[in-house]
């Protein structure tokens, strides 16, 4: 495994730290030449970001060691599903989850995992503002974890737009509603929410499922319906802090489109 | 980020059991608080429930449900349950979702 080369603006590949490598570079050219094409590529997908990498991998050899700092950056990049190179919106979260459990392995105390996750995530949350400017997340819902990612991230876009804390309060319950729905009653499903210009600045959100589609909608909307978990209001409540609300549903799925527009006149008090 | 392990403390003063929420909710949490309000209820002799939910930002449905759940099971077991320090935005949000508030108090 020799992901320790490093290409520098140069053209010249440094940093080989392990024994393993520097063993690698005492042989003759041809060799070192072999190793570096075939790695190449690894290299490429899991440290797209060099830089970012470099800090995080700093940040955690001081824990656990630099050769260390290695492996569980790579096992938990993998586990997470994350890229750090294209680092969106929940990534973050992930990482940090796995990172807290991988680190387990090599740090005892409590307080040393909690110091290392904290410095880890201040490192991710200054590469976050991109996310800022892209303005559209599509969350896969699938646990109960998911919900608090969706509706963290429907806050923070209301909030960029400029809603009150009451609209973000309004927004980030529907969306935790809609969520719930996702997680509790179907197999799967994603959400995309993103913000839109016209008729006028807002958000919208679009709640996808493949389950087998919503029985009595009608009851449900009407809040005649009462459900064994909830209030058996969650849709209608959800219309009801919408300004449009469109729900398409069948065997196969479930298509739900709610937008939110900021009201004329509306400001951010924080 | 949220611990799957974290608990909200329940603290016993005087007659009254105490519970500050101060973080943001996910379902499971919300599960173990019923039942953690339900065994602290019967362990000790409190007559009162005091629910702070000051620190909580949104309550949707099944957060409400759950909290009125606990109230109704409260007044079962003989404890009065008054929840307070609500923020506004919060309750605008519940006022409009949902027009009763019947139960607690």
């Amino acid at each position: 495994m020799s992901l320790k080369y490093e290409r520098k603006s140069s053209g010249e590949f440094e940093r080989r730290p392990s024994g393993i490598l520097r063993a690698a570079h005492a042989e003759p050219d041809r060799t070192s030449m072999q190793v570096r094409n075939s790695e190449e590529p690894v290299v490429a997908s899991i440290a797209g970001d060099d830089e970012l990498e470099q800090k995080l991998l700093r940040v955690l050899g001081v824990h656990v060691g630099e050769i260390m700092a290695r492996s569980v950056m790579i096992h938990c990049t993998k586990m997470s599903n994350v890229v750090l190179s294209k680092l969106r919106n929940g990534d973050a979260e992930r990482l940090l989850l796995q990172l807290e459990k991988g680190l387990r392995l090599y740090v005892d105390s409590v307080e040393g995992r909690k110091t290392c996750v904290e410095q880890i995530a201040a490192l991710l949350k200054t590469r976050n503002p991109s996310s800022a400017q892209e303005r559209q997340h599509v969350v896969s819902i699938q646990a109960e974890i998911d919900i608090v990612t969706a509706r963290n991230i429907g806050r923070d876009i209301c909030r960029d737009l400029g809603f009150s804390v009451t609209g973000q309060t309004r927004v980030a319950t529907a969306i935790s509603e809609l969520a719930r729905n996702i997680v509790q009653y179907t197999p799967g499903g994603t959400m995309m929410l993103a913000s839109v210009d016209v008729p006028r600045p807002g958000i919208s959100i679009v709640a996808k499922d493949t389950g087998g589609g919503i029985p009595h909608l009608d009851d449900i909307l009407a809040g005649s319906y009462v459900s064994p978990t909830g209030m058996g209001k969650g849709l209608a409540g959800t219309r009801q802090l919408m300004d449009s609300f469109v729900v398409v549903t069948g065997p196969t799925g479930t298509e739900i489109t709610a937008r939110k527009y900021l009201a004329p006149g509306e400001v951010r008090r924080r | 980020m949220i611990a799957d392990e974290s608990r909200i403390p329940i603290i016993k003063l005087y007659g009254c059991l105490i519970v500050s929420i101060q973080i943001e909710l996910s379902d499971s949490l919300v599960a173990s608080l019923k039942d953690d309000i339900g065994s602290a209820i019967e362990r000790t002799d409190a007559y009162g429930l005091l629910i702070d939910v000051s620190g909580m930002q949104l309550m949707d449905s099944y957060i409400s449900r759950t909290i009125q759940d606990i109230a109704q099971m409260g007044c079962l077991m003989g404890v009065e349950t008054v929840i307070v320090g609500m923020s506004p935005a919060v309750a605008m949000t519940l006022a409009e979702k949902w027009v009763s508030c019947n139960a607690p108090q």
